[in-house]
């Protein structure tokens, strides 16, 4: 976003908070009260003293204080409540060349825990990092390669994104992992980097047959994962063998329980609705477009925007694994694509993380994030031709 | 047209540094807000979440007859209409069951396949709406023997009754069906127990069936997770817990089914031990954004796959526990096809 930008969301989210704490506080005694349990039961006849309820099912949340999540490990505790307090960080959260302060310590543990070796490279006219596993290829993996898309809402994180997500899965698994340096806003708008994302792929096509490429990202790279594979179908080149959606949010614009809920508890941001209509929506809608945003212009209801909206073109996806989490702002759109996929009969494999937040995994000392690579690797390796 | 932007698909931002009080700990202060149902489901699955919230305020509706919740009687009605299926009332290895056939015959593939339900209600009721609920689609729209377990309960009964129950009708099913060829489901207590009982049959050494439906439930109770402040107040209008609250300690009333078991022994929740739940057969898990159980259900799920074990999670966004007794919200009828599925695809023939 625009300095301009930032600073009108600055001001409006300052004048949301003191709007929400003129009105938080005094009702909370007799809104929440101490509860022996939940136990595994249908709702209690015992248990009437609720929340109030609009007709159409509105529920009006009192003020909440949430700890950190008791199932993630001492390690995942401590991870989740430092994401909350660097984001509220000018120092980390500053950027140099598009890259925030904050990954740089992950992303440099990343090469040290998973040794590679990198080649700055030109793929299909496309600059891209080219990683393989420092020991070499294992036989089983030398006739497949992944492609990885960064994250960075489509303006920003190269190379930082794309190495805190590519070093494990090619150090850790074992994978030849091409990361696409793909053209992003505000100078260039969709569909360049899904053209970015073919020109890539089709000249791998010329070395490893379709079912053994992969294609993964995470959040804007998980989001342009899905973009990429609805374009690939649309040129008419084959589809890849498997992939990785994860952290994606979709563009239908939508809001669902995790833009109330995941994202204050994830990022410490109001719930974003009321940022929005701080910004000037209408109720439950977006504000007005931005001319610098990457999809400005665009239909959402374009399958090659937004392929969740279009059976045809979500039937056709190769198996796709999707990764979320309780406090993802990214939850309601991964899990209603899977319920998506689900339907129209495609090998869908959901992991949602209890607890943690977008694209935690980043950091590579959390139990959680090693799990998580463990979970990449073997569905890759499930799916991918030999 | 309409018009989007990527502002969600967003790192965390530099623009965005007014947000809400962290303590150090990472303990989150919310403001209060009012939240809609969610956009994402059908117009069937959002009149549906606003009639269960409203259902759930109504004190005549949460009246119970012989442990059978009143509101729960018109999606019975539904069920027998839309589901008709034989039932015998008979026992087996000495436990009383429903023994659901569909009404137009088990298909080829299925003939040497059973499924063992067992019904929700808190460990203390719900014996027989929730297992008729629950099996008839199962059994019709999956053409499938499935055999509904009236396990001992509280108050009258505590732990181990229900594991012990469930393992004798799955012993004297065993002389007639090879142990790869049962599935076992259930949702709520019911999920919880389909969990206890994998654990138990290992304990006493019967061998481990074919697979497992942990549905709206966890391998344990419900813990302190996210779940306490997000699902169960927009699933059930439950207040959250008081701040400051150490956590929710289940089942400890004095006449509760877990009496004074420790939750730390596998036979209770197995989900604290690796080495019982890495001996599971291929288990589903399904739970939602407003379902209470949404910490454990995914909680298991990830101990399940770090551990090797096929799992298979399905998340329904919006959606609270138990939503799909409802056979008329198309989400519903996707949970079925969707457990149906997998049996299908796990148990032996």
């Amino acid at each position: 976003m625009h300095l301009s930008r930032a600073h009108g969301v600055r001001k409006a989210i300052a004048v949301l908070l003191s709007a929400l704490a003129l009105g938080s506080g005094a009702s909370l005694a007799q809104e929440t009260q101490a509860r022996d349990e939940i136990d595994a039961g249908l709702p209690r006849a015992g248990l009437l003293s609720e929340l109030r309820i609009d007709p159409d099912g509105t529920v009006h949340l009192p003020p909440m204080t949430v700890p950190v999540s008791q199932y993630l490990s001492p390690e995942g505790q401590a991870w989740m409540a430092l994401h909350l307090l660097q984001n509220q960080d000018p120092e980390a959260q500053r950027r140099v060349d598009g890259n925030p302060v904050f990954l740089e310590p992950y992303v440099k543990r990343q090469y040290e825990l998973y040794p590679v070796v990198r080649k700055d490279a030109t793929i299909g006219g496309v600059h891209v990092y080219d990683f393989a596993p420092a020991q070499g290829i294992p036989e089983k993996n030398s006739n497949r390669v992944l492609i990885q898309l960064h994250a960075g809402a489509f303006h920003e994180c190269w190379p930082a994104c794309a190495e805190a997500q590519a070093v494990p899965i090619a150090g850790h698994g074992g994978f030849r992992v091409v990361a696409v340096d793909y053209r992003m806003a505000p100078k260039n708008k969709h569909p360049a980097a899904s053209e970015d994302v073919a020109a890539v792929y089709a000249d791998l096509l010329k070395t490893y047959p379709a079912e053994n490429i992969g294609i993964f990202g995470c959040s804007a790279g998980g989001q342009l994962t899905g973009m990429a594979t609805a374009w690939i179908a649309a040129q008419g080149l084959p589809r890849p063998g498997a992939i990785g959606m994860y952290c994606a949010n979709d563009g239908l614009g939508l809001f669902g329980d995790g833009s109330y809920l995941a994202s204050p508890l994830g990022e410490g941001w109001p719930p974003l609705p009321l940022i929005m209509e701080a910004m000037g929506a209408e109720p439950g809608q977006l504000p007005e477009e931005d001319a610098d945003d990457y999809f400005y212009g665009t239909d959402r209801n374009d399958p090659m925007v937004n392929p969740v909206v279009s059976d045809e073109v979500l039937s056709k996806f190769p198996p796709t694994q999707i990764i979320t989490g309780s406090r993802f702002f990214d939850l309601s759109p991964q899990l209603y694509l899977h319920s998506r996929l689900v339907k129209l009969g495609v090998e869908a494999d959901l992991h949602a993380w209890e607890g943690l937040f977008h694209f935690f995994f980043l950091n590579p000392d959390v139990p959680e994030s090693r799990d998580s690579y463990d979970v990449t690797i073997r569905f890759f390796d499930k799916y991918l031709g030999h | 047209m309409t018009q989007q932007k990527s502002h969600e698909a967003d790192l965390p931002r530099i623009d965005a540094l007014a947000r809400l009080p962290i303590d150090a700990d990472g303990t989150v202060h919310l403001p209060a807000m009012a939240v809609p149902v969610s956009r994402y489901l059908s117009p069937e699955g959002r009149a549906w979440v606003a009639e269960h919230l409203r259902q759930n305020q109504t004190p005549e509706l949460q009246q119970r007859i012989d442990g059978n919740p009143v509101f729960l009687e018109p999606y019975l009605a539904r069920m027998r209409e839309l589901f008709p299926a034989k039932m015998a009332d008979t026992t087996i290895g000495g436990v009383h069951v429903y023994d659901y056939t569909p009404a137009d015959g088990i298909p080829e593939h299925n003939r040497n396949r059973v499924l063992i339900e067992l019904h929700a209600g808190a460990f203390h009721e719900g014996w027989p709406s929730t297992a008729e609920l629950q099996s008839l689609p199962i059994a019709c729209l999956g053409r499938i023997r499935v055999v509904a377990v009236n396990y001992r309960k509280a108050p009258e009964h505590g732990f181990p009754a229900a594991s012990e129950d469930v393992a004798a009708v799955y012993k004297e099913l065993l002389k007639t069906y090879p142990a790869e060829n049962i599935g076992i489901f259930g949702y709520s207590a019911g999920g919880q127990l389909v969990a206890m009982s994998a654990a138990w049959f290992q304990a006493h050494r019967l061998p481990r069936p074919g697979a497992l439906g942990i549905y709206s439930a966890g391998a344990c109770s419900n813990g302190p997770g996210d779940a306490a402040y997000m699902a169960a107040p927009l699933g059930e209008s439950m207040p959250p817990p008081p701040p400051m609250a150490p956590g929710i300690p289940p089942h400890r009333r004095p006449d509760g089914y877990f009496g004074n078991a420790d939750r730390n022994d596998p036979l209770v929740e197995p989900v604290w031990s690796d080495e019982v739940m890495a001996e599971f057969p291929p288990t589903q898990v399904i739970t939602g954004t407003r379902h209470f159980d949404l910490s454990a259900a995914v909680f298991t799920h990830t101990r399940l796959v770090k551990l090797g074990v096929e799992a298979d999670l399905h998340v329904w966004e919006g959606l609270f526990h138990v939503f799909f007794v409802n056979p008329d919200v198309p989400e519903s009828r996707d949970a079925y096809a969707v457990m149906i599925r997998f049996f299908d695809r796990h148990l032996g023939q």
